[in-house]
């Protein structure tokens, strides 16, 4: 027994060890033992000492807790340098100052202005570290650019198996053999393996590279090994004695059976076990064997020895007066009780013996095999399916990231170049919730560390608590935290165990009970392999006088429960608890709790509990927007007939179904023979839902299917149609998870939209700072609150589906680690037996997960300061013949049921409720219809906000011919050079310097985007441009230098119909005091009559120059010249058109 | 160069040079509004160019000097990304090789911008180097080869041989030209300015037009939306009390909340014209965002039907193109072209040929559009040059319709531009690329379209929506920035993964470090604190759950008040507020139908009108129901199908229970597959090859694997029978209605009577439910009532279920006495019985479920389900607005984490 005196030492001494910034550590560090301000030191601590920030790794498991992290190392920062005052008296306080002081001087020292730049600080999360490898090595990750990571996968995982499945040949016997192990039905079967891509960062453990009977024979050893290791243990508790003695027992039970009892096959099988000397040897050829003496010792299905009334004709034993000898009857009989009796005093013996019964066989099955070696063939073809999916679709699931991040790593020559963008290789890591960590997580840590040798500089810092492992279902692995801590090491560094014991939350009394409560529910033991984290009692510093205990409700049903839950809040409230936390293991568990709560009008903060795809409005806006996407749907159509917003009677919506089916619904509406069959308020509504929806409608194409269906919804009334703030905020979120999934106003994949739309949740009308909180268990880790309920206990989970595989690695008592794996129950035939390898793992998995509850409810109890409430609905047992009405025995899996045991010891005994009268417990009243009144309309919109008069469309041009580009880059290139010719003068272009242009003006052309192909032929035609207008007369005249105010490419602007308009004009010059405004056109006219063409062409631009004309006179109203419009075209004969303007 | 000379040069025709389009933009649009103000009505434009446009005009200037020897274009961007496309397509195996390639075309500009002049990047090829920099490195020399080859200049190259030629332009002597904006010019820039001014340029470094007053204030909002609201509640109040004012808001995260902040802001700014989508009125505020072009539905609906006439195209992309407004008739006849996509998924088709859907058009009556598309000829599928595929998919695109005639909004009409002239710059990568296949061809184009930003034009707004470096260089006059959290400002390094880490610190490129990246957002943060009247800097306390502090570059702003009211406010919240009371109306019953009516729906409809006379309401009167859509193999209506279609076969084939036994295994199992090859036309020929191949060549397997477990465990155990109907059609008069069915089975009993079987591929009712007061496994029930009233003398004397499913093949039935079926219940046999005799069954049947089909028949429709199981397998809950019964052991375990 440790003294609290002693663990109040040991404890200081491990805070200030794992401060020592040059040796590498595993903490356990119970719930309250302050382990992130312990983290946060040692940060502060290596900041003291590295050349910079990036030398730091700090991984934590939620965003949440990184950003809490980096914020609060960054308040000891700047409050250091700010000098705030210290309270001496808090100790962690003064030791933090000190820490950050140094952590300053070394910041002002290296110039890293951390508290400016906080960001420098590298505390990330895990799936943040493998996205930062990502980014920074596109190539070695093979990735090429950083995709969208989701969260839900599901759907690219499903896609994957489609696409294999429809790509594979007729007569793959792979694909046969699963196949036809399920039943052929290959929509379970994808879903069976969808759900193995998305695990495939555990698959290393699977031998996928081999097959065929050696792999098979090593399968099968492995069972052989845990069958035989099981046995052992067995025979090891049985006393030898106890064994012997049961030669007797067997000898005349067998006798028995195999006369008067007529089953020679028993009397075989009990003889066999006597001349095997009472007990059948260790191996797993024996199993059966063991099964029958089991069975024939145990009770049906427990872990208990028959008791004495059980020894009956079924077993051998004949009832009194039966059987050949009477006395020998009697003897026999008192004999195998006495035995009986006794080997249940052997602690573990009925349990191991009990184990037997469900210990694998050392063989598959051929048709299990067969599904096994198809299985493991496939999933690589499946995983490369998956990654043409990612190309595809430009998602990826994070455990892409991971793997991809372990890929690159383990090939680079120096890992340290791909990290966090820093060109000096981390030097410390620091990793928070430990005990949370995965397989693949603690090989990333691997390849982070390899190379790293003891006294280096290097460190490692793991924290973090095995009894608060609770993310199995994320693969957490509580065993790599207790192998670090018996082995020293995690995976090549050493690092030193430490263990903290003070409880710096909880008052006295809290902790008391913990440390008692504790103590039972978790097991005596460590046992990494089966997840069993034994109890660390801790000591308590808050010692308040006269602090409350722990209570425990036991309440008959979900309303009791929400009830007693209102009652502690409330008194929570009148006690002035600062903060008050509902945790719930489950959301579902939540369902009475919520509404209750908002029915007893206390606010609370709940972040991704309520689900908004279960609430009416947000099933409205779902079929609003399929009713808006996919016409064809015709429950979204009458759905939307029949929403508040519409609200069509029976009779109505009847008229419109009788229309036929030939025709989209809602194009009916739009028939007016239809609709003169509806009644007048039918006929009134739908015409108000046809006006609302036609904007929505007609603006396909031009505006999002997110922003028309929210048009709609508003023009539809659809929030006056809400009953509660949450589904204004949840459609807020609804239309904003649309407008991601739509690709040009369309929904490629509903079912991932409509997946996604149920995993948005209600925020209530709270803060994420109010006083109550509610939350899951899970998202509670790390946090305290003054008073904790924790409701729901009495409920068990729900387990998942059942994988196509279940596999273990067993690490055996020699120290040799085996695989074992199993396939689902094939599913075939008249009738199928579950797969006993199957069933064993499922019993293990089962295990673990039984420990994890007791951890969860750990993680509970643990969050509270002050107060700790316990409410479970445990159900009642009607009162029988033989007892009266109890409480039931709490289902398995439920937190409940690790508590019962000693729950007398915690919780005062409580009678049982009466029963409800039958008419508690009617069916629900069927839904009316709610409908908003035909004459309610909408509140009048704001004023609009003024905005700039928009330019007048101004002519749209012929549209854009791309056809016409190459004679477009002709226009401009001659253009450019006839500004060439306005600069230089024409004397400098000679016929030799026009004709050596031609290089430049390919060039030119080139650049304009010319068609390759006609690049010579078209600087022919510029030249030939050019070439004219230097011979020309006209040409010669336009650029003659004695006009005066001549320009060219003339950039103008000015005001027209209320806008601003930029126009260029070509060339414009004063000559005789006219003013010339010219456009140069450099089309040809291959056909007769080039003046034709040519009087079209005015035609054509007269408009136009018309305009350059009035920008002009508005350049200088003063200027009274004349003006006059020309078009010159160099290439047409004659080519020449003139007008006056005004 | 001080405010006054900068107005100065712009009114003086100076060319000025900004670092990007939107600063340049602004400065003419400034300009603009100033010289209006001034009164005038015309003036010269301001003569403003962003970076790469200006060196486009310089290196026209150096091409007419000829200064460049030899004369080279300078490679358009299109080429210069098609080059890295195709360079890092052919050399790595990539997730997404676009993207890889554009970092490596970013990578290349960094590194020109970045390097000392003739730095060369071939020595990081080397072993030795990260994978990613020598990866790059080989990439490089690949892309330099192609692009000398093509015997042009690019972009990134073109400064520096601009700058060697600058001593040969006349043009530049005496040119003046002002820098305005550039927070950190590059080496590349720096020396091109040192060459011009080597050539006679003048040029000037402008700061910006600064002189706002610079009112600065920081504020903490409670929530990222609550910070969102707050700013265009301050938009909306400065723009309505100072009208033409300009607004900026920035925000640091915009391209990741687009979405959301596009809402805020319809509905905050102008909900009047969110009203409107179909309108496209000019908002008053403008984000700086725009679309990618496959994103833009015109232009989707062009690559789709490009990409349709080289191959056949996914059912979706399919079915979103029939629905496109971008067709012919497309806006009258997209609801009718749904439902062909429709019946292609309900085929389990997941490709379709342009081909196939011309016909399956013509087969509904779309007859133009199946017409056009029927004698629209597809471009061929050889090689061809760029210019040519351009070519031909304009006509592809014309003879499909595209883009349908709708009368085109101005962004529509922008739209069409945008993809003709996509079409245009793909036809001018001839000089890159010679000639490409098809395939090639089309995966060129799509990577060329998604490349293209498009943003339609409109008249400028009052509030500007913007990214942090948009922002920068403007003035406003009230500019607010969000999101300036310490933990997101200064912005976290981010330097180019392809070129080595420490080259990148060495010549100082930004963000490749933290202390640029601070110096950088100091300076920026400066700049912003004087670029309007009123600066606001915000950030959300509240993130993901956690305190968040401000910026430390903020932080000595002074504080200003949180933002007042209540952030749920908007349209929605005035509608919400307006709620009027919905008074409840009990509309549950439909009009009655006529008695006698012939009901679609058979024995269903009194099955669920049992269940919810709602579902049956909706099932068979509205004849709403969801059709299956299968996702990998056979629905289980199909498996269905093919089961009864196997069994009947078989009885055909085998007719008695004697003949059954007589088989040895070898020949029930021969006559197992005679009937299990007969089943396979219960599908049509296009759904097996809708298939995937193994799933279609395993089902004979199961088939025969079911059969035979059926045969052999149940009815081989039956005393004699002999199969006297399969798939038998009945008529029912019951309860006014007239049902009409098929019944699977009728087997005539040795020793007199008649045995009813249905087969059911799931789990079937027990007995005891068919009894229940809402009865399930009514189909049985009816069967016996329309044996009996079709042949009286028949006396049926058992009603069963098989129990199809493989690994639990069984039957629950009823018989009216132990020898008709021994493994049958028995009424009055035991305490599970569920009737004392077999008349109570048949006046059950008789009269409950007669008063079911009454109820149906008299329009009961009342939401009121059995159980929860009824709405976990029903369709209708958008319709029947049904609060879901929570299910028994819906307890999930969730993460519910980050």
């Amino acid at each position: 027994m440790t003294t609290d005196a002693e663990l109040e030492r040991a404890d200081r001494a491990a805070r200030e060890r794992a401060l020592d910034v040059a040796s590498s550590f595993v903490v356990q560090a119970p719930a309250g033992s302050g382990k992130t301000g312990l983290l946060i030191q040692r940060v502060l601590a290596l900041l003291a000492v590295v050349e910079r920030p990036e030398q730091i790794l700090a991984m934590t498991f939620t965003r949440k807790a990184a950003a809490e992290m980096r914020e609060r190392v960054l308040r000891a920062l700047v409050d250091a340098a700010a000098d705030v005052a210290v309270d001496p008296a808090r100790d962690y306080d003064v030791a933090t100052r000190a820490l950050a002081q140094a952590a300053l001087a070394n910041d002002h020292r290296r110039e890293w202005q951390l508290a400016a730049n906080p960001t420098r600080l590298p505390i990330v999360t895990i799936d943040a570290l493998a996205t930062a490898f990502a980014r920074q090595a596109p190539v070695a990750t093979g990735l090429g650019a950083l995709p969208a990571f989701v969260e839900d996968a599901a759907h690219l995982h499903r896609a994957a198996v489609r696409d294999a499945l429809a790509a594979a040949a007729r007569d793959d016997p792979r694909w046969r053999a699963l196949l036809l192990h399920v039943d052929n039905d290959a929509e379970a079967l994808s879903a069976l393996l969808a759900h193995m891509l998305a695990r495939r960062d555990q698959w290393r453990a699977l031998p996928l590279a081999e097959a065929g009977p050696e792999l098979r024979a090593k399968l099968e050893r492995a069972l052989r090994v845990e069958t035989q290791t099981a046995l052992v243990r067995l025979v090891a508790l049985l006393p030898a004695d106890l064994a012997r003695a049961l030669v007797a027992h067997e000898r005349y039970a067998a006798g028995w059976f195999d006369s008067d009892g007529g089953d020679p096959a028993r009397a075989g099988l009990l003889d066999a076990l006597a001349d095997a000397g009472g007990v059948p040897p260790p191996s797993a050829e024996a199993l059966a064997l063991w099964r029958a003496l089991a069975d024939w010792l145990l009770v049906k299905g427990d872990a208990r020895f028959r008791k004495s009334t059980g020894w009956n004709v079924n077993f051998g034993f004949p009832p009194k007066g039966e059987g050949p000898d009477a006395t020998a009857r009697d003897a026999a009989v008192k004999a195998v009780r006495a035995w009986a009796a006794e080997a249940a005093t052997v602690p573990g013996l009925a349990a191991a013996l009990h184990a037997v019964r469900t210990l694998p066989p050392p063989c598959y099955g051929d048709p299990a095999w067969t599904f096994v070696a198809g299985t493991l063939a496939l999933l690589k073809p499946l995983a490369g399916q998956l990654e043409l999916v990612f190309a595809r679709t430009g998602e990826t699931d994070f455990a892409e990231a991971t793997l991809r991040a372990l890929a690159a790593l383990g090939e680079a020559a120096d890992p340290g170049e791909l990290l966090l963008a820093t060109d000096l290789r981390i030097a410390h890591i620091l990793i928070d919730e430990f005990q949370d960590t995965s397989w693949a997580q603690l090989e990333l840590v691997g390849r982070l560390t390899s190379g790293w040798t003891a006294g280096d500089g290097r460190t490692l810092f793991a924290v973090g608590d095995p009894m608060q492992s609770i993310y199995r279902f994320r693969e957490a692995e509580v065993r790599i935290f207790l192998d670090a801590l018996a082995t020293g090491r995690v995976n090549d560094v050493a690092v030193e165990p430490l263990h903290l014991t003070r409880n710096f939350r909880s008052q006295a009394p809290l902790v008391a009970w913990v440390n008692a409560v504790f103590a039972y529910v978790f097991p005596g033991a460590a046992d990494p392999a089966r997840g069993d984290v034994p109890y660390a009692p801790v000591l308590a510093t808050q010692r308040a006088a006269g602090a409350p205990v722990p209570t425990v409700d036991l309440v008959a049903d979900e309303a009791e429960e929400a009830r007693a839950v209102v009652r502690h809040v409330r008194a929570a409230q009148r006690e002035g608890a600062p903060e008050i936390a509902i945790l719930v293991r489950a959301r579902s568990h939540l369902a009475a709790i919520l509404p209750a709560l908002r029915a007893a009008g206390i606010d609370y903060a709940a972040i991704d509990l309520e689900s908004l795809a279960d609430r009416l409005a947000t099933r409205d806006l779902m079929t609003l927007a399929r009713a808006l996407a996919r016409p064809s749907d015709r429950i979204a159509a009458f759905a939307l007939l029949r929403a508040p917003w519409c609200g069509l009677t029976l009779a109505d919506l009847q008229c419109l179904a009788d229309a036929g089916v030939g025709t989209p619904v809602l194009t009916l509406l739009d028939d007016d023979d239809v609709c003169a069959r509806m009644s007048a308020d039918g006929r009134a509504r739908s015409a108000r839902l046809r006006a609302a929806l036609a904007p929505a409608l007609a603006g396909r194409g031009r505006a999002t299917l997110a922003a028309r269906a929210r048009a709609a919804w508003l023009a539809l009334g659809g929030p006056a149609c809400a009953d509660d703030v949450l589904d204004l905020d949840g459609a807020q979120r609804f239309f904003t998870l649309l407008a991601r999934h739509e690709r040009a106003g369309d929904v490629p994949d509903w079912r991932a939209f409509a997946d996604a739309a149920g995993r948005l949740f209600a925020e209530p009308p709270g803060d994420a700072l109010q006083p109550v909180q509610v939350m899951t268990l899970h998202k509670a880790k790390g946090l305290e609150f003054d008073t904790v309920i924790l409701p729901g206990l009495a409920r068990a989970t729900a387990r998942g589906e059942d994988p196509p595989l279940r596999w273990a690695v067993r690490e055996q008592p020699n120290g040799v680690r085996t695989l074992l794996l199993a396939p689902l129950t094939a599913r075939v035939g008249a009738a199928s037996e579950r797969d006993p390898v199957y069933a064993y793992l499922a019993a293990l998995d089962r295990e673990q997960d039984d420990a994890e509850t007791g951890r969860l409810l750990y993680v509970g109890c643990t969050r509270a300061k002050r107060r700790l409430h316990l409410v479970a609905a445990p159900g009642v047992k009607a009162a029988t013949v033989k007892e009266p009405r109890r409480w039931s025995i709490p289902r398995k899996r439920s937190a409940l049921a690790s508590l019962w045991p000693g729950i007398g010891d915690v919780a005062m005994p409580m009678e049982p409720p009466a029963a409800k009268a039958a008419d508690e417990v009617a069916p629900p009243a069927p839904p009316p219809l709610l409908r908003l009144p035909l004459d309610w309309t909408a509140p009048p919109l704001p004023p609009p906000l003024p905005v700039p008069a928009a330019a007048a469309a101004g002519e749209r041009g012929p549209p854009f011919d791309w056809a016409q580009a190459t004679a477009a880059a002709i226009g401009t290139v001659a253009h450019r050079l006839f500004r060439q010719i306005a600069t230089e003068g024409l004397p400098a272009w000679s016929a030799e310097r026009v004709a050596g242009a031609a290089g430049r003006v390919m060039a030119e052309l080139a650049g304009e985007g010319a068609d390759t192909a006609a690049c010579a032929a078209a600087a022919d035609v510029v030249l030939a441009a050019i070439r004219h207008t230097c011979a020309d007369a006209r040409g010669r005249w336009l650029f003659a230098r004695e006009h005066a105010d001549a320009r060219s490419e003339w950039a103008l602007a000015g005001v027209e119909d209320g806008g601003i308009a930029h126009v260029t004009l070509d060339r414009a010059f004063v000559a005789d005091g006219v003013r010339w405004i010219v456009d140069f056109k450099t089309g040809r006219h291959e056909g007769a009559d080039p003046a034709a063409f040519l009087d079209r062409e005015q035609e054509r631009y007269r408009a136009q120059l018309e305009r350059y004309a009035r920008f002009v006179r508005a350049l200088d109203p003063d200027d009274a010249r004349p003006i006059r419009l020309g078009l010159y075209h160099p290439l047409v004969p004659g080519g020449w058109r003139e007008w006056a303007y005004d | 160069m001080s405010p006054p000379d900068f107005a100065a040069a712009l009114a003086a025709g100076v060319t000025i040079v900004t670092p990007n389009n939107r600063l340049a933009r602004a400065l003419v649009a400034r300009h603009d509004e100033a010289m209006r103000e001034r009164g005038a009505r015309a003036w010269p434009a301001a003569r403003v160019l962003p970076w790469q446009a200006w060196l486009r005009g310089l290196w026209q200037d150096a091409l007419a000097a000829d200064a460049l020897d030899p004369a080279q274009p300078l490679l358009a961007e299109a080429a210069s990304a098609f080059l890295w496309d195709r360079i890092v397509g052919e050399t790595a195996t990539l997730l997404d090789p676009r993207g890889a390639a554009e970092r490596a075309a970013e990578a290349w500009t960094l590194f020109h911008a970045w390097r000392e002049p003739d730095e060369s990047h071939t020595a990081w090829a080397r072993a030795g180097i990260a994978d990613d920099v020598a990866a790059f490195a080989r990439w490089a020399d690949r892309y330099a080869a192609s692009v000398a080859a093509a015997g042009a200049v690019d972009a990134a190259h073109a400064a520096d041989a601009l700058a060697a030629a600058a001593t040969r332009i006349p043009a530049w002597r005496d040119a003046d030209v002002v820098l305005a904006g550039f927070f950190a010019p590059t080496r590349q820039q720096s020396r091109l300015v040192a060459a011009l001014r080597a050539a006679g340029t003048r040029v000037a470094e402008a700061a910006l037009p600064r002189g706002r007053a610079g009112r600065t204030q920081r504020v903490a909002c409670a929530t990222p939306q609550a910070e969102l609201v707050a700013a265009l509640r301050a938009a909306r109040a400065r723009c309505a009390a100072e009208p033409g004012a300009r607004i900026g808001l920035v925000f640091g995260d915009l391209d990741d909340r687009r979405h959301e902040v596009v809402a805020a802001a319809d509905d905050i700014l102008c909900p009047e014209i969110a009203a409107r989508p179909d309108a496209e009125s000019a908002r008053p505020y403008a984000l700086s965002l725009g679309t990618r072009l496959p994103e833009v539905p015109m232009a989707a609906a062009a690559l789709a039907l490009v990409a349709w006439s080289a191959a056949p195209l996914p059912v979706e992309a399919a079915g979103a193109l029939l629905r496109s407004p971008y067709l012919p008739d497309g806006d009258r006849a997209w609801r009718q072209r749904a439902r062909v996509a429709d019946a292609w998924r309900e085929q389990g088709i997941r490709e379709v040929t342009f081909a196939a859907a011309a016909k399956a058009l013509a087969e509904t009556g779309d007859a133009a559009l199946a017409n056009a598309w029927r004698s629209a000829a597809p471009p061929p599928a050889g090689r061809q040059s760029p210019a040519a595929w351009a070519q031909a998919w304009r006509a592809w695109l014309t003879a499909a319709g595209w883009p349908g005639e709708r009368a085109l909004a101005s962004s529509e009409w922008q739209a069409r531009e945008r993809v003709l002239e996509a079409l245009g710059a793909f036809a001018a990568l001839g000089g890159v690329a010679h000639t490409l296949a098809r395939d090639d061809a089309v995966r060129a184009l799509r990577a060329a379209f998604a490349r293209i930003v498009f943003q339609p034009e409109a008249p400028p707004a009052p509030i500007q929506i913007l990214g942090v470096l948009e922002a920068s260089g403007l003035d406003f006059d009230l500019l607010w920035l969000a999101g300036m959290a310490a933990e997101r400002w200064p912005q976290p390094v981010a330097p180019s993964p392809l070129l080595p880490l420490a080259w990148q610190r060495a010549r100082g490129v930004p963000r490749s470090d933290a202390s640029g990246a601070l110096a950088f957002a100091r300076a920026v943060t400066a700049a912003f604190a004087h670029a309007a009247d009123d600066v606001i800097a915000s950030h959300a306390v509240l993130v993901d759950g956690f305190e968040r502090a401000g910026s430390a570059l903020t932080a000595a702003w002074p504080a200003g008040g949180a933002p007042e009211g209540d952030p749920r406010a908007g349209r929605a919240w005035d509608l919400a507020v307006a709620r009027p009371p919905l008074p409840p109306l009990a509309d549950d019953t439909a009009p009655a139908l006529p008695a006698g009516v012939r009901v679609r729906g058979g024995v269903d409809v009194v099955e669920s009108q049992s269940a919810c006379p709602f579902q049956a309401y909706g099932h068979h009167r509205l004849r709403a129901r969801a059709a299956p859509v299968p996702d990998a193999g056979l629905t289980p209506l199909e498996r269905g199908a093919l089961l009864h279609r196997a069994l009947a076969a078989f009885w055909e084939d085998v007719r008695t229970h004697a003949a059954l036994a007589a088989l040895d295994d070898t020949a029930l199992r021969a006559r197992i597959d005679a009937a299990v090859a007969a089943a396979r036309p219960a599908l049509g020929a296009p759904r097996w090859r809708s298939l995937p191949p193994p799933v279609a060549a395993a089902e004979n397997a199961r088939l025969a694997a079911t059969l035979h477990g059926w045969l052999t465990a149940i009815e081989r155990e039956r005393p004699p029978f002999t199969v006297i109907a399969t798939e038998a059609d009945a008529t029912l008069a019951l309860g006014g209605l007239d049902l009409a069915f098929r019944i699977d089975r009728v087997d005539a009993l040795a020793d007199g009577g008649t045995a009813i079987i249905d087969y059911k591929s799931g789990r079937v009712p027990v007995p005891k439910r068919w009894f229940a007061l809402r009865p399930a496994g009514t189909q049985v029930g009816l069967y016996a009532l329309a044996r009996a009233a079709s042949d009286p003398d028949a006396r049926v004397r058992a009603v069963a279920y098989a129990q199809l499913k493989a690994g639990s093949v069984a039957v629950a039935g009823l018989a009216a006495d132990a020898h008709a079926w021994p493994a049958l219940r028995v009424p009055g046999g035991d305490r599970h019985s569920p009737v004392a005799r077999w008349e109570d069954a048949q006046a059950f049947w008789r009269d409950g479920y007669g008063e079911i089909a009454a109820a149906f028949r008299a329009g009961h429709a009342a939401v009121a389900p059995r159980d929860a199981k009824v709405c976990a397998y029903c369709d209708l809950q958008p319709l029947c607005r049904v609060q879901l019964l929570e299910e028994a052991g819906d307890d999930d375990e969730d993460a519910h984490d980050d």
